[in-house]
């Protein structure tokens, strides 16, 4: 909302769907920030079934949810006490904008951002996307389509293929606007995006902002700047007051093994991050989970891992919260020194502490710290720093260069795990990657490496986690796991192992950022068995179903 | 569709030239070579895909929706060629 309660329009953004849709987020929310600058409502909705949102994938008519969901979110800006509204949309999000633009009769401006113009042409290109970039069967036989992330069910694939923006007529909106990318504009928009009124530009920087995996997509900040400045001037009418709308309070998302699910957003500690917590009514008084936002993107976890798990975890009575670190997500920085957007931060042991506060205030260790990725290292070191009751860590990359190395300052004393010779970490690993054949030398090497740091070798800080009582379950693919093995040797990992406290899976066709729906499956088995074994009552173990069959390991 | 192999090969070659975001010259390219670790991403291997099936007006079928079926320019044309024999 913009400062002072005076608006002159609302737009509601609507974003991408799977992978694209994690990677475009906090552009997203600069887009939003930058619409509220100037002057204007802004709306960022998950859909139905998506992000935080109440459903899943798997429930039915996905897309005539989704385009539900648009309108819903045209109503409720309508609501704040506005007279024009727009519809901001990327990729799929642009395809739903347009449908929903082509039944608003009074939409001032619709900008198609990056469009999927053909449904089928994006089915045909998700698919191939996730075949060609894990090289694994889907498995799928029913009509489902794997894509990076997310599994389209039989009717959602076709409800999908039958969205085409060509077919639609009408004026859209009263001003439109089209950003392209260079390399997919075939110079002819199709159908109603052939008139007078609508405008065409350059996308610039969307195949770095959706196209890189994350951490390492960048904010295409040119052309958040230019949509915000074309929507802000077409709005010309006089700012009236508005409305804020209440603040969302406990609200009943899923039925999980027949037991109401319950999520609230809230802020959590000094430096107001922001959350949303699970629980349901017959939460024990076990520990409680917090899942760790990953690397830059938001709290939803990897392809919504954390959503499913809270969920899944409610039923079995198990409080969680799951938030942005600071400066990513819709968190703020902590202070103005801090930048955003930058993964590994320092000020992740802040908030983390901040979150165990949050979550257990008499007890703050009394919690399960969870992460994956750059998170999955976060818990480790503050998990040493903390004592939690336990540590749930997915695919961790303990290999990296902290981010206040890079910026001249020394090693924040409290990192412990972390492997910062990046170059070193990179060459081994890309040469294992071109050559994945064992290579003494280099494994040699790597120790040698190793040995000059002692504290720093996986076995000791694993070895110290577990001593300070912290339950430790590390799941790892292969290129994760080498820089924990190198530092340890089996006997070592036996020993642990032995301690009853310590669980290491190794799979080695483990994708790193979860992107294959079997593995995710797995996890969700894997992770969930663990956490209600170790830490839930046996009760809520037995009510929780289970399915550890995954016909990939087997196989593998 | 009748095409002649050569004329397969040239324009597996061109659509892998402008698609494919290779880190080499395309024409320096041999037939065998693999694309992948010649600078070809996943989502240019994606793009080179989609570009082949709108040329040859082919469509790849789930099972050959692998990384080795578009790994060399001869692999492509191994599958292209099975496509317009046995579309």
């Amino acid at each position: 909302m913009p400062e002072g309660g005076l608006a002159r329009a609302g737009v509601v953004i609507c974003a991408p769907h799977g992978r694209e849709y994690v990677r475009a987020h906090y552009a997203l929310r600069l887009l939003a920030e930058k619409l509220a600058d100037d002057g204007l409502c802004a709306l960022r909705i998950d859909y139905d079934g998506t992000g935080d949102s109440a459903g899943g994938e798997e429930d039915p008519d996905r897309v005539a949810s989704w385009q539900a969901s648009v309108s819903e979110a045209l109503e409720f800006v309508r609501r704040c006490g506005v007279r024009s509204v727009g519809l901001i949309g990327m990729r799929l999000g642009a395809t739903l904008a347009a449908f929903a633009a082509a039944d608003t009769d009074d939409l001032g401006a619709l900008v198609l951002w990056d469009p999927v113009l053909s449904g089928r042409a994006y089915v045909t290109e998700q698919r191939a996307m996730s075949a060609l970039s894990f090289d694994a069967p889907s498995g799928l036989s029913d009509g489902s389509v794997e894509t990076p992330g997310v599994v389209l069910g039989p009717a959602t694939a076709r409800d999908l293929r039958c969205l085409d923006v060509g077919t639609l007529t009408g004026a859209l909106a009263r001003r439109v606007l089209v950003l392209c990318r260079p390399e997919r504009d075939s110079g002819v928009l199709p159908g109603a995006l052939g008139q007078d009124h609508v405008r065409r530009e350059v996308a610039v920087g969307q195949s770095e902002l959706v196209d890189v995996p994350a951490p390492w997509h960048a904010l295409p900040r040119e052309t958040i700047e230019r949509i915000g400045a074309w929507t802000s001037e077409v709005f010309t009418e006089a700012p009236k007051p508005v409305r804020a709308p209440p603040a969302a309070g406990p609200t009943i998302v899923s039925r999980h093994a027949g037991v109401d699910v319950v999520e609230t957003p809230v802020f959590v500690g000094p430096a107001r991050l922001f959350g949303i917590a699970t629980s349901s009514p017959g939460t024990n008084h076990g520990p409680g989970a917090i899942f760790l936002s990953v690397a830059n993107t938001h709290r939803i976890g990897p392809n919504r891992l954390w959503v499913e798990l809270a969920r899944r975890w409610a039923a079995g009575g198990v409080r969680s919260l799951r938030f942005d670190l600071s400066g990513v997500g819709d968190s703020p920085v902590r202070t103005s020194e801090q930048r955003p957007f930058v993964p590994w931060a320092p000020q992740a042991f802040d908030d983390v502490m901040d979150s165990a506060r949050a979550l257990s205030p008499d007890d703050p260790s009394n919690v399960v710290l969870v992460g994956h990725s750059a998170s999955g290292y976060q818990v480790f070191d503050s998990g040493l720093q903390l004592h939690p009751r336990g540590v749930i860590s997915l695919n961790p990359v303990v290999s990296f260069r902290p981010p206040e190395v890079a910026a001249g300052e020394g090693r924040d004393p409290r990192r412990r795990s972390v492997i910062d010779d990046a170059d070193m970490v990179a060459a081994y690993q890309a040469r294992a990657d071109a050559d994945p054949r064992p290579s003494r030398l280099r494994e040699m090497a790597w120790r040698t490496r190793m040995l000059a740091m002692p504290r720093r070798r996986s076995s000791s800080w694993m070895r110290d986690l577990v001593r300070h009582g912290v339950d430790t379950l590390i799941v790892c693919g292969d290129r994760d796991a080498r820089p924990l093995q190198l530092g340890t040797s089996v006997r070592g990992l036996r020993r642990l192992t032995r301690t009853g406290r310590f669980r290491f899976e190794y799979l080695d066709q483990l994708e790193h950022g979860l992107m294959i729906s079997t593995q995710r499956t797995w996890i969700v088995s894997l992770t969930t068995e663990h956490f209600l074994r170790t830490f839930a009552s046996g009760a809520a173990y037995q009510h929780t179903e289970l399915n550890l069959q995954l016909p990939w390991r087997e196989s593998a | 569709m009748t095409t002649q192999t050569g004329d397969i090969v040239e324009d597996i070659l061109g659509i892998v030239a402008t698609h494919g975001q290779l880190s080499i010259d395309a024409g320096a390219l041999g037939h065998d070579d693999n694309l992948f670790h010649a600078g070809m991403t996943s989502h240019a291997s994606v793009a080179v895909m989609l570009a082949l099936e709108a040329h040859f007006d082919i469509e790849f079928p789930e099972e050959m929706l692998r990384r080795s079926t578009f790994e060399s320019v001869s692999s492509i044309r191994v599958a292209v060629g099975g496509l317009l024999s046995d579309p």
